[in-house]
């Protein structure tokens, strides 16, 4: 069961392969953002990997990071992520702060779209 | 703390109070430092746990918590002990955990029951794999608070301070039999949680994180989200710890309803008691009281009283009074002897003289005795309070409708009692007919008198007792002198002082009508 740690919050087990959006949700209690629900459209559930980053990525992740020019080193999407190992990660997109009213509905119990 | 320190023996006969406390002990259930508790597991039922059927059952004398492919859980689930909440103790069980590397559970404790099976807290954790046996791991809270191997101080602000280690954590993970049955002991007591697997400490945490620590809640069993896996529990067996750090425990038992609804109102008078002496001690910053209350009469718990410094009873009397069932006066008489405070209220003051009578004048210094005292309803007149006494602290003399029972047989002589609250009763409570309850000849040549309607005794061989008349009405608990005058004999009872100013509490109308039982309409 790999251990999710987030900076300035604690280490959390999660249950192997949950994802990670997921997991900062409901193991780690943060406030972490995922507006459109965890289809790889927003970018609101990136966070920033301080160790453990994973070196595949989805192809959906791969085509939203770069269509929004996200490109600084170590930040990901919680929603292409399983927690397959552990993992060190910052909060750099949480509800607080963000003026929007939820912090996104629920996200799949599964990877969306489905890992190419 | 050892069961003698309770004992304000003299050396000459200090070998006799040894011995008598050791029988004491044994028939209480109060187990001593090297004991190894009392079983919470009957060994064929889960009679005393409540989880969801479709995980738990019992094997083999042994509690079996399993998911399969077919019947996996979406979230973790719990077992919890439904029969009492833990606070100081030392727990020892036996478990068992299959299935692959991922297979976790582990042990709740001083843990908040979220509802649906779900609790957050505390987690003495064990796992199949090889990581995590032995660590702390706060449920749905800050997560990992001590690794394996690890002795870590939370200081108030959440930081964590690293001390001494135990040792590796690889080396540590060879004390633990991968597959077969392993002993969990946790030791928990006031800020130090301390986790032990065959003998082993794994990991010591000093939790000073005062706004997110426990220090009491449910105990229960985890059986973990993931892939199929099955663990197993035997020999639990829990021993209360007395509470450290200037602490008092106080026991509160409400017995079951009775007469109409609004009138005693055992459970919702008794859990309105707690909530204001958690309000209030919720304010300091390591709480002074911890309480524990159990409704529905006498603690199915077997454990309840075991480290309590003083237990109240708010329950129907007479010939049905908690004490006087099975063997509790016995075991009552044995916790009052070793200094264990007793305060009761309304008709729990009241026990047979023959049975019960004898107990009452040495635990509480005064009962209803039957025959001698009388329960009228009046409105308090002329009412004094002793108000050099601690429980007197900011309490005005207040005029409440009640059915304040007087007369009561006190000791005599009268050494260590303090008629707290009195008051003239009017004279046409003494005109009633003669009977057990309602009237006899000493009180009808009585008229004009002043009769108590509180008192609080201090034992000669320590500890205190208080009994109150009143509270027939449950409206009158929103009376802030009377209010305050039992939340003060509470505190009194556990050993506590008084603050200045009493013990302050608000009720509220939503507080009064919490918790009220289901009764038919009065006809």
């Amino acid at each position: 069961m790999p251990t999710i740690t987030v900076e300035g919050k604690g280490s959390f087990q999660v249950p192997a392969g949950k994802r990670l959006v997921n997991a900062l949700e409901d193991e780690c209690g943060t406030d972490q953002l995922h507006a459109c629900g965890g289809v790889a459209r927003c970018t609101t559930c990136r966070v920033e990997f301080v160790a453990g980053e994973p070196a595949a990525m989805t192809q959906a992740e791969k085509d939203v990071l770069a269509a929004k020019g996200v490109t600084t080193p170590g930040v990901r999407l919680s929603c292409q992520i399983a927690c397959d190992g552990d993992m060190t990660v910052r909060l750099i997109s949480r509800f607080e702060g963000s003026g929007r009213k939820d912090s996104g509905h629920r996200c799949a119990d599964e990877i969306q779209p489905s890992p190419a | 703390m050892s069961l003698l320190h309770r004992f304000p023996c003299r050396a000459s006969w200090r070998v006799v109070v040894c011995v008598v406390a050791a029988a004491v002990a044994w028939s209480s259930g109060f187990v001593g430092a090297d004991e190894p508790g009392v079983s919470l597991f009957n060994g064929t039922s889960l009679a005393g746990w409540e989880g969801k059927p479709e995980f738990w059952r019992v094997e083999n004398g042994v509690i079996v918590g399993e998911t399969t492919a077919e019947n996996p859980t979406k979230d973790n689930t719990f077992l919890i002990w439904r029969q009492g909440l833990v606070d100081d103790f030392e727990l020892t069980l036996a478990y068992r955990i299959t299935g692959t590397p991922k297979a976790n559970s582990g042990i709740q404790y001083r843990s908040k029951d979220l509802g649906d099976f779900v609790v957050g807290g505390y987690q003495a954790d064990f796992e199949a794999g090889p990581t995590y046996s032995g660590i702390i791991y706060e449920e749905r809270g800050r997560g990992i608070l001590c690794q394996r191997g690890e002795r870590v101080t939370i200081a108030a602000d959440g930081t964590k301070v690293a001390g001494e280690p135990i040792g590796d954590t690889a080396e540590l993970q060879k004390a633990i039999k991968q597959g077969d049955w392993n002993e969990y002991r946790i030791v928990a007591r006031g800020s130090k949680l301390q986790h032990f697997i065959n003998g082993q400490l794994m990991s010591e945490t000093l939790d000073e994180q005062a706004d997110k620590r426990a220090m009491q809640g449910v105990l229960a069993l985890q059986l973990h989200v993931g892939p199929p896996m099955k663990v197993e529990f035997k020999d639990i067996r829990l021993k209360r710890l007395e509470l450290t750090d200037g602490r008092k425990k106080l026991v509160l038992v409400a017995g079951r309803p009775s007469h109409a609804p609004g009138e005693h109102e055992h459970r919702a008078g008794t859990l309105l008691a707690e909530k204001c002496l958690d309000d209030h001690f919720a304010r300091e910053p390591l709480p002074q009281l911890v309480t524990e209350t159990y409704t529905g009469g006498w603690p199915a718990d077997p454990t309840a009283f075991d480290n309590a410094d003083a237990i109240f009873f708010f329950a129907d009397g007479g010939d049905g009074h908690p004490v006087l069932q099975s063997n509790h006066l016995a075991q009552i008489d044995a916790l009052a002897k070793r200094g264990v405070g007793i305060a009761c209220l309304h008709y729990a003051v009241e026990v047979p003289k023959e049975k019960g009578g004898p107990e009452f004048l040495s635990w509480l210094g005064g009962y209803f005795e039957p025959h001698w005292s009388v329960n009228p309803h009046w409105t308090l007149a002329k009412t004094e309070l002793a108000e050099s006494h601690p429980i007197a602290r900011g309490v005005k003399p207040f005029e409440t409708n009640d059915e304040w029972y007087y007369h009561m047989r006190f000791r005599d002589p009268p050494e260590g009692l303090t008629l707290l609250l009195t008051a003239v009763p009017p004279n046409d409570t003494r005109e009633r007919p003669d009977g057990a309850h309602s009237n006899n000849p000493t009180v009808r040549a009585g008229k004009g008198s002043r009769e108590a309607l509180a008192w609080a005794y201090e034992r000669p061989g320590g500890g205190r007792g208080f009994g109150c008349t009143g509270a027939h009405f449950h409206r009158n608990w929103a009376h802030d002198d009377f209010r305050t005058m039992m939340l003060n004999a509470l505190v009194w009872t556990a050993g506590l002082d008084v603050p200045e100013g009493g013990v302050a509490s608000a009720v509220s109308a939503d507080d009064l009508a919490a918790n009220l039982d289901d009764k038919p309409p009065k006809k």
